[in-house]
């Protein structure tokens, strides 16, 4: 199984072990995103609605390219790509 | 006379061109190079030329024309020095030179548009002498940014660097919006006001600190909190805006009032050790996405903890807001490659740069809406 990297956003760090990068084995975003929410329903709550789709707070970049709005992240990405999870900051 | 011997030659060898042609090259994007004294610029110039008096042309004209087989159009007074400066500008490599008929005179005389520049006054040639030494910036840059209206929403953390370095650089207007007083735990990093000022409107400290740094900087100060209902009027005499504000609300709010007032918007962002910085102009000339094509859904609350609750690293607004400063600046002068469709995130603590694309959103029914002037919307 290749190995992927997420950077993981400030926010949703408690879920992860507090933890800014992680490696998780996934063929697409959507298996990564779900390999890193795996032990926390809290976590997968806030990566995906109700019906499963990615929430359009959460955006998502491969390698610093998009993934594109509604996507269901189901696109393969290669191995040892790095996966941003970003969410807005609110801070000034 | 030797003089007119070497015109004479020259006005055979070298390719001339009447003023309306090259107001039509300039049109198609052809460089018209106004090579009189700032003395006689100063009264008027042809609209979008480039000046560089006689003097400085073999030194900087590179700056503007880089390669050899740019295209070039040479403009003074009449033609004399023209005629030279055309000569000079074959010799020196550029194998596509004309100079212009009449120069300036003809110019005038055709009714073709002029336009006026401000000029530096000796003070401000002083204090702006390490700008002026930049090419990119400039004597012309410089009195352009003299020239510009910035609006500031935010008067804390990131807006400190950016107010302080706004004013450093010589910004004509800056506009300070925020409601809010100052309060103790504020200077861990709003490095723009001091102990003395607590409890006064964080506007009013901020403009004595600006005012005591660059006293030919003119503030604004707006007293308010932006809103939906505020913000189109306040903004509307601004040549850009900045986001510094410390809440997502606000940050929808000035998309879109600056998407409806084709201004650029700077947007930064910070929480504890991590900071965003982005440029927003989507009708501006290079297109690109707004905020909300960047996140068309706002946060929940419980994911957006403020910076009182989280804490944040007291530089970290440094960094960020220095970053917002300089894309400010770019996008005022119209150099290098500002952030618009680009989103920079920073982490202080591995000190990682990610510079992450982000497109317009083609369904953003804010920038991207076919229908008439999409609405101000609530900061949601």
């Amino acid at each position: 199984m290749q190995q992927l990297t997420v950077i993981v956003p400030p926010s949703i760090r408690p879920y992860v072990g507090g933890q800014s990068r992680i490696t998780v084995e996934a063929q697409t975003v959507r298996e990564a995103l779900g390999a890193m929410s795996a032990k926390s329903a809290q976590l997968k709550e806030h990566l995906f609605d109700s019906k499963g789709e990615i929430n359009r707070f959460v955006r998502i970049f491969v390698n610093g390219r998009p993934v594109p709005l509604g996507s269901r992240g189901d696109e393969a990405v290669e191995n040892g790509a790095e996966i941003a999870v970003v969410l807005a900051l609110a801070g000034g | 006379m030797l003089r007119q011997e070497r015109l004479s030659r020259l006005r055979e060898s070298l390719s001339r061109i009447s003023v309306e042609e090259a107001r039509r090259k300039q049109k198609a994007g052809v460089k018209l190079i106004d090579i009189r004294d700032a003395e006689e610029t100063a009264k008027g110039s042809p609209v979008g030329a480039v000046r560089i008096s006689r003097s400085f042309l073999e030194l900087q004209i590179e700056n503007v024309a880089p390669d050899a087989d740019t295209e070039l159009m040479v403009l003074c007074a009449s033609d004399t020095r023209a005629l030279f400066a055309a000569d000079d500008l074959n010799r020196l490599g550029y194998s596509s030179v004309h100079w212009v008929d009449g120069g300036f005179q003809a110019w005038e005389a055709a009714g073709l548009p002029v336009e006026k520049h401000r000029q530096l006054s000796p003070a401000e040639k002083e204090r702006y002498a390490r700008h002026l030494s930049i090419p990119e910036v400039g004597a012309e840059g410089q009195a352009l940014l003299l020239s510009k209206k910035v609006a500031l929403v935010g008067a804390g953390g990131l807006g400190s660097p950016l107010a302080f370095y706004l004013a450093a650089a010589g910004i004509g207007t800056l506009g300070l919006i925020d409601s809010d007083r100052l309060e103790r735990s504020n200077l861990q990093r709003q490095i723009l006001h001091t102990d003395d000022r607590i409890g006064e409107l964080k506007v009013s400290s901020a403009a004595k600190s600006l005012q005591a740094f660059n006293p030919d900087v003119a503030l604004n100060l707006h007293e308010i909190r932006l809103n939906e209902n505020n913000a189109l009027e306040i903004l509307a005499d601004y040549d850009l805006v900045i986001d510094g504000s410390d809440n997502l609300a606000t940050r929808y709010v000035v998309s879109d009032a600056s998407t409806l007032l084709s201004i650029p918007m700077i947007y930064g962002a910070i929480f504890r050790f991590e900071g965003h910085v982005s440029a927003f102009w989507p009708n501006g000339p290079s297109g690109g996405p707004c905020y909300r094509c960047l996140f068309p859904e706002k946060l929940p609350a419980s994911l957006t903890p403020s910076c009182s609750e989280v804490g944040v690293l007291g530089v970290l607004p440094g960094v960020i807001g220095t970053i917002m400063a300089t894309e400010a600046i770019k996008i005022l002068l119209g150099i290098g490659d500002p952030l618009i469709g680009r989103l920079l995130t920073y982490n202080a603590l591995d000190c990682s740069f990610h510079d992450l694309e982000v497109p317009a959103n083609p369904h953003c029914e804010q920038c991207q809406s076919n229908r008439d002037l999409p609405r101000m919307r609530a900061g949601l």
